[in-house]
């Protein structure tokens, strides 16, 4: 980064500083490709969610007061990104059903299952983990992010996803039951 | 299961925390294009703020007008009555001796005609009355309030004398009053064939070898172009007019200087060129270059106009403006007054980005109809600011001339 501090950056940003911009993006872009990673169906809907998000730090970076860490601003706003694009193809994309015998054999799990799936997340690499969340419904997954990794409470994520606080517990709770499956299925628990 | 934050929840942040993925640079380049593009389309948004400013005033002066619409159903010698101290019916009835106006200036002018030309324009009121005019064999014209008020009095005595006897009794229940819609607006589209010429004026410097300058000051650099956009104006009453506009202007400018310098010049640090001495034929030094430039401006005029009407549907329209345009590409090149040379235009930001201007034109319209406008005017512009940098030497002025030709959809008003 040479002798350009982030302060400098950012306020380059801010004035909109081709070279200061690239160099946040040569920063951030790997993390934030993780976040989107996260909510994106696939590997290329998350490069447009990064694009998109980069943006729109661009955009708003003028009402960055530095009240929190540079990093934690962006991520909400790349959270933000990927929510409106999942929005967007809402759709188009096909959930689990509650029939799904996926579903009804995760209802089965127990406490102790739960607990044992634990010291297992503790042990895996973070990438397979990431590739058994990437396994849940999306919504989910969307949920199991906002609230479990990105620190949302249920509050904010009904307000996110325009539902319910209760649906936002329950979309949590199953995404638990089958992200334990899933852990149990692939890990050959019995 | 339990939906409060747990060990697994807690767990599974600590393992995302250093979470990444990895992104080709060139999605990097995507981004670069589209903060391009979104600041080419921010430009676009602020042009646009005066012309929807316009507009929305235009619609907002429009409608507001319309509801004000007033139909009266009295007859009109109630409407014209003394407490309006307008013309009372003793007026009508009551023409021999001293109170004929037409053989009476006194009445002519204060009695009557004045109180009742001041109270039209006063209230603004613009009297329709096909009905009365057909019944009466008058001129539909008489009773237009703007006419009235601008005709000398004794012109609408001569003609409105004999029609108000007839009508003073009249029930004119289809009568009806409306305020005047003194604005009314405009939007039209704009195609304009132009030349462009690339002038230079003037030698700011004395390093420039005057056998150079006298020849490229003789020349030009003579482009054809298209100006073409969108405006919307609001006319104020039948005659003005103020317009803004959204152009697009596109010059192709071909440059071919051919020069022989005859002398040798001699050049001093801080002075410049001293004086010069002839060169002997042999030493002659022909310098000759051809170049090409294309180059785009997005202009906004805001221009004062004026329609003076020939007739119903011919007249004469002429406006002036300054213009405020911004370069959006330039490709090509440009002479360069210091190395006596081409250059390509990027590649030293020889060409201002910003530029104010003055245009001026004059020229015929035609309204085939109450709402559309159709306008042939020749057209001169030029650039007030030279469009080269400030550190060349040689000051260049741009200029162009073409017609303009208009096409205006007219909304509202009284103008029609």
């Amino acid at each position: 980064m040479d002798s350009v501090t982030l302060y400098e950056i950012i306020n380059g940003c801010k004035n909109n500083d081709r070279n200061s911009q690239k160099l946040l993006f040569e920063l951030y872009a790997k993390k934030m490709m993780g976040v989107c990673l996260r909510y994106s169906p696939n590997y290329e809907t998350a490069r447009d969610m990064v694009q998109d998000g980069f943006i729109k730090v661009y955009t708003k970076v003028s009402s960055f007061k530095n009240e929190s860490s540079i990093e934690t601003w962006m991520t909400r706003i790349f959270i933000n990104t990927c929510l409106s694009h999942l929005a967007k193809t809402e759709n188009k994309n096909v959930y689990l059903d509650i029939n799904d015998p996926i579903v009804q054999y995760s209802t089965e799990t127990t406490i102790e299952a739960e607990s044992t799936v634990e010291n297992s997340i503790k042990n895996l690499p973070v990438n397979v983990i990431f590739d058994y969340i990437s396994q849940l419904p999306e919504k989910y997954r969307v949920v199991l992010n906002m609230y479990s990794i990105d620190g949302f409470s249920h509050q904010q994520i009904a307000e996110s996803l325009n539902i319910q606080v209760g649906s936002s517990k329950s979309r949590l709770s199953r995404a638990r039951q089958l992200l334990v499956d899933i852990i149990k299925d692939r890990e050959n628990f019995n | 299961m339990n939906t409060e934050r747990n060990h697994m929840d807690n767990l599974l942040k600590d393992k995302f925390l250093s979470f990444e993925g990895d992104i080709p640079m060139s999605d990097w380049f995507a981004i670069e294009e589209k903060l391009d593009k979104k600041r080419r389309f921010a430009w676009i948004g602020w042009a646009a703020v005066p012309l929807i400013i316009i507009v929305a005033l235009s619609f907002y002066l429009t409608t507001f007008n319309k509801t004000n619409k007033l139909t009266a159903t009295k007859p009109l010698k109630d409407i014209i009555s003394p407490e309006k101290k307008i013309v009372t019916s003793k007026d009508f009835s009551d023409f021999s001796g001293k109170n004929n106006p037409e053989t009476n200036p006194e009445i002519r002018s204060n009695k009557l005609s004045n109180s009742y030309r001041k109270n039209l324009v006063k209230n603004n009121v613009d009297l329709v009355v096909d009905e009365i005019a057909q019944e009466t064999n008058a001129s539909k014209s008489i009773f237009d309030p703007i006419s009235i008020a601008s005709k000398p009095i004794t012109m609408f005595w001569n003609f409105s004398i004999p029609t108000l006897e007839k009508i003073k009794d009249l029930e004119v229940s289809k009568l009806s009053f409306k305020k005047t819609n003194l604005f009314s607006f405009e939007f039209g589209i704009n195609l304009s064939p132009a030349m462009g010429l690339e002038a230079i004026k003037e030698n700011k410097s004395n390093f420039i070898n005057r056998s150079y300058f006298s020849s490229i000051a003789g020349s030009s650099s003579l482009g054809n172009g298209f100006n073409n956009g969108i405006h919307a104006q609001v006319n104020i009453g039948k005659n003005w007019y103020v317009r803004q506009g959204i152009y697009s202007t596109n010059y192709t400018v071909t440059h071919a200087y051919s020069y022989i310098i005859t002398e040798w010049a001699n050049v001093t640090k801080n002075i410049g060129i001293e004086y010069y001495l002839p060169r002997n034929p042999s030493e002659y030094e022909h310098i000759k270059y051809e170049g090409k430039a294309s180059i785009k401006y997005l202009s906004l005029p805001l221009m004062v106009g004026n329609r003076a009407y020939i007739n119903k549907r011919n007249g004469i329209e002429s406006k002036v403006g300054v213009n405020v345009s911004k370069l959006w590409s330039a490709q090509g090149q440009v002479v360069n007054p210091t190395s006596l040379n081409l250059e390509e235009i990027n590649s030293n930001n020889s060409i201002k980005k910003w530029n104010t201007g003055l245009s001026i034109s004059a020229g015929w319209f035609f309204k085939p109809n109450n709402n559309l406008i159709f306008t042939v005017e020749p057209n001169f512009a030029m650039l007030l600011s030279s469009a080269k940098v400030k550190d060349y030497p040689v000051k260049t002025s741009y200029y162009n001339y073409g017609i303009n030709l208009n096409l205006n959809y007219v909304i509202g008003g009284n103008n029609k």
